[in-house]
């Protein structure tokens, strides 16, 4: 277990510090998608690492995602992985291999946005969706929806649609999709819930979460070190190092409930666990973006320094697949819906790992 | 810089359930006996109670046996702890001994001294304060004046110690005094542990009634007490290393983040009571926090147990612990209004665990190292000092 982390997580660290070249990054921006990269991350078995193996998949634990995807996060790596692996482990579970290539995903939760019409394996997809990831460099795109007790998915093709290309804050594709009446063939999946997606890719973006936290502090106390004022670094200075203080204790405890929820997230209080780690990260997002932004000066507030690609990727993520706004609310009513004097015992026993280890 | 040290996933074994299930039958039957009640908290100094956790076998549980030990984990104490403090249990009279000199008399103490000292302790016998700050000397710990001067067959103590928690109940003090000048080249030698019985001729405790109203610290007042030889504790000059061996354990506790666990209880009992959005988000960022909380401390305890000494996590737990402790009150007081507390009833302990929470929350950040100490020791161990 831990040696299958060891190999595919060096493989990324090798793959991703040479290919995601600052000029790789300023290029993804300008909507060039950077195919060597992506054929790296299929050789290496990252984009499937989720899905069995009858599936070209390692079926990996979250744990294992977890620690890829943080590698991917430290270097800012501009594809849609997250939504990748987890597609292909969708369909994965849903017994239907996946082809080769990049997947948007998108999961239908709210009643504006796609409608799948009809019943039967033969659908008909209609409507807007108004910010899918990689929507238009993904050859396919993965709609997953409630069907009955359970859920279904969908593939369609992106030339089906008619694109209206967009970008989220870190100047990732988020395209408006609109499906104008295309017919999709529909699969029911009973294996999993509409929510353990949510939460697999909640899950896998706190892994590129922890991962440019993890660089903001790196970046910050290296500038720290290197830039001299008043005859002296600034990292001698208590006002920094305070903060950086300050920044650190925003990624360990990121970190720390990122892997406890890896543990958990297919457990019987994963849906819990996942909310508490999504409102964490909003506050380690908020606190480590201000902080390593603070402590950069104006050197920081440039396109040329590198920070930014990480701190307007934080920022967008905080509040991706449902905002931490939403997450919050969610923790807080589950909590308060039941006897207070039960709050301990439920906290206690939620971090209790359920055979997922 | 490796902060993925936070990898032990908080996760109750064959060994550590039962153990929770019999903690809690116990705090059961106490809160059912009047004991204790939520409002009472943990900072309560009650030897009865301590005598009945040590008849558990629930103080000094990780020593061994021949010293009142019960031999068991770092992991089986960290559940007892995180039990007995999340029920708001009075456990202040055991605690410093509990958690800090046990374990130092164990690793530096003589033979005699965990003879006479450890079982004791276990069985909630005798109570144990810390005198480490002075008028002059707070954070600057290794400024301290009091001093012991060599006399014949043990020490004469002259000095003053202040914010001493609970020295008018404990019997004997962990006191950290100057032996001989400070030097520029080693500001941290010269200085040394005794043990101190305060009953000693030559001291006089006097009460420091604290912002609450409530008297638990103390100043002490030193005029030539006698402490025998036999009652230094490890090395003598060795002081300093030896109070700074003890800090993973001082810092990464449930009780860096446990203060106001009933408040929150409470507090979520009321907003269950007036549901809104706004308020429920409020809940769940501090559940979110919390949960976090125990979820590292949990994993430092794991590291405790294979021996290793996590200062640097150690300190990232009290720094996110207390700033924590310290959001509360202050979030609880966004939703209970001054006009909502004054309508609380008498038996609604919303009230008075707010009040206490917000009287206590500026000592969370000052007390076991102020945050401004704590982050220095957080920025040493990121290399930048």
């Amino acid at each position: 277990m831990s040696e299958t982390t060891d190999m595919i997580t060096d493989a990324a660290t090798r793959l991703f510090s040479e290919q995601c070249t600052p000029r790789v990054l300023a290029e993804a921006e300008q909507g060039v998608f950077p195919s060597t990269l992506w054929s790296g991350v299929e050789d290496n078995g990252i984009a499937s690492m989720l899905a069995a193996e009858a599936h070209g998949g390692i079926a990996a634990s979250p744990g294992v995602a977890l620690a890829v995807m943080r590698v991917a996060g430290r270097h800012a790596v501009p594809l849609p992985l997250a939504e990748t692996m987890v597609g292909r482990w969708l369909l994965s579970k849903a017994g239907i291999g996946a082809a080769t290539g990049p997947l948007a995903l998108v999961v239908l939760r709210r009643p504006d946005g796609w409608k799948v019409e009809g019943t039967g394996t033969a659908r008909v997809l209609r409507g807007t969706e108004p910010a899918v990831a990689w929507g238009k460099a993904s050859g396919g795109v993965l709609v997953v929806v409630r069907d009955g007790a359970g859920i279904g998915v969908a593939t369609v093709d992106s030339q089906r649609l008619k694109v209206d290309s967009r970008t989220n804050i870190a100047g990732e594709p988020r395209d408006g999709l609109t499906a104008d009446g295309v017919s999709v063939r529909f699969s029911p999946v009973s294996a999993v819930s509409l929510e353990a997606v949510m939460h697999m890719v909640s899950l896998c973006r706190a892994g590129l979460i922890c991962g440019a936290l993890q660089r903001t502090l790196e970046l910050s106390v290296g500038y720290a070190c290197d830039r001299v004022q008043f005859g002296r670094p600034l990292a001698k200075f208590q006002a920094i190092q305070q903060q950086l203080a300050e920044l650190a204790g925003a990624v360990a405890s990121a970190t720390a409930i990122a892997n406890a929820t890896a543990n958990v997230v297919e457990g019987e209080h994963g849906d819990l666990m996942i909310a508490a780690m999504r409102a964490r990260l909003a506050g380690a997002i908020d606190t480590g973006t201000a902080v390593s932004h603070q402590v950069h000066g104006a050197m920081g507030f440039t396109r040329e320094y590198a920070l930014h690609y990480y701190t307007r990727r934080l920022w967008a993520w905080r509040d991706e697949y449902d905002s931490a706004a939403e997450w919050r609310e969610r923790l807080g009513r589950a909590f308060a819906g039941a006897p207070a004097d039960e709050l301990w015992s439920r906290l206690a026993r939620i971090g209790v790992a359920s055979g997922t280890q | 810089m490796n902060l993925n040290n936070f990898t032990a996933v908080a996760h109750d074994d064959e060994r550590l359930a039962p153990l929770r299930a019999e903690v809690r039958r116990f705090l059961a039957e106490e809160r059912a006996a009047g004991a204790f009640t939520r409002a009472t908290g943990w900072d309560h100094w009650d030897p009865e109670f301590s005598r009945k956790v040590g008849a558990k076998g629930w103080i000094g549980m990780t020593w061994p046996r021949r010293y009142g030990g019960q031999a068991r984990s770092s992991l089986e104490r960290f559940v007892v702890t995180e039990e007995l403090l999340a029920a708001g249990a009075p456990v202040r009279a055991h605690w410093m001994a509990d958690r800090q000199l046990g374990p130092l008399l164990l690793s530096v103490g003589t033979e005699q001294q965990k003879d006479t000292y450890l079982p004791r302790i276990a069985r909630g016998e005798i109570f144990f304060c810390y005198g480490l700050s002075e008028p002059d000397s707070g954070s600057d710990l290794a400024s301290i004046r009091t001093a012991g001067t060599k006399v014949d067959g043990g020490w004469a103590i002259i000095g003053r110690k202040v914010w001493v928690g609970y020295a008018h109940r404990a019997h004997m003090m962990n006191l950290f005094a100057r032996t001989s000048p400070r030097s520029d080249e080693d500001r941290h030698g010269g200085v040394t542990q005794f043990i101190v019985d305060l009953k000693t001729p030559g001291i006089t405790v006097r009460p420091i009634v604290n912002l609450a109203g409530e008297h638990d610290f103390n100043e002490i007042v030193f005029d030539d007490a006698f402490v025998p030889d036999d009652l230094v504790i490890g090395t003598v000059g060795n002081g300093w290393k030896q109070v700074t061996g003890e800090l993973a354990h001082e810092r990464s506790g449930p009780e860096r983040w446990l203060n106001t666990f009933s408040l929150l209880v409470h507090l979520v009992d009321r907003v269950a009571q007036h549901p809104n959005e706004r308020d429920l988000e409020k809940i769940g960022r501090l559940v979110s926090q919390l949960w976090t909380l125990r979820q590292m401390s949990f994993s430092i305890a794991t590291l405790l147990e294979q021996g290793g000494t996590p200062n640097l996590e150690a300190a990232l737990i009290k720094d996110l612990g207390t700033l924590y402790d310290q959001e509360v009150p202050a979030v609880a007081r966004q939703i209970v209004s001054e006009e909502v507390r004054a309508g609380l009833s008498e038996e609604d302990y919303l009230g008075e665990l707010l009040d206490r929470a917000l009287y206590y929350s500026p000592s969370y950040t000052i007390r076991g190292g102020t945050k401004e100490i704590i982050r220095g020791v957080i920025a040493k161990g990121l290399g930048l000092r």
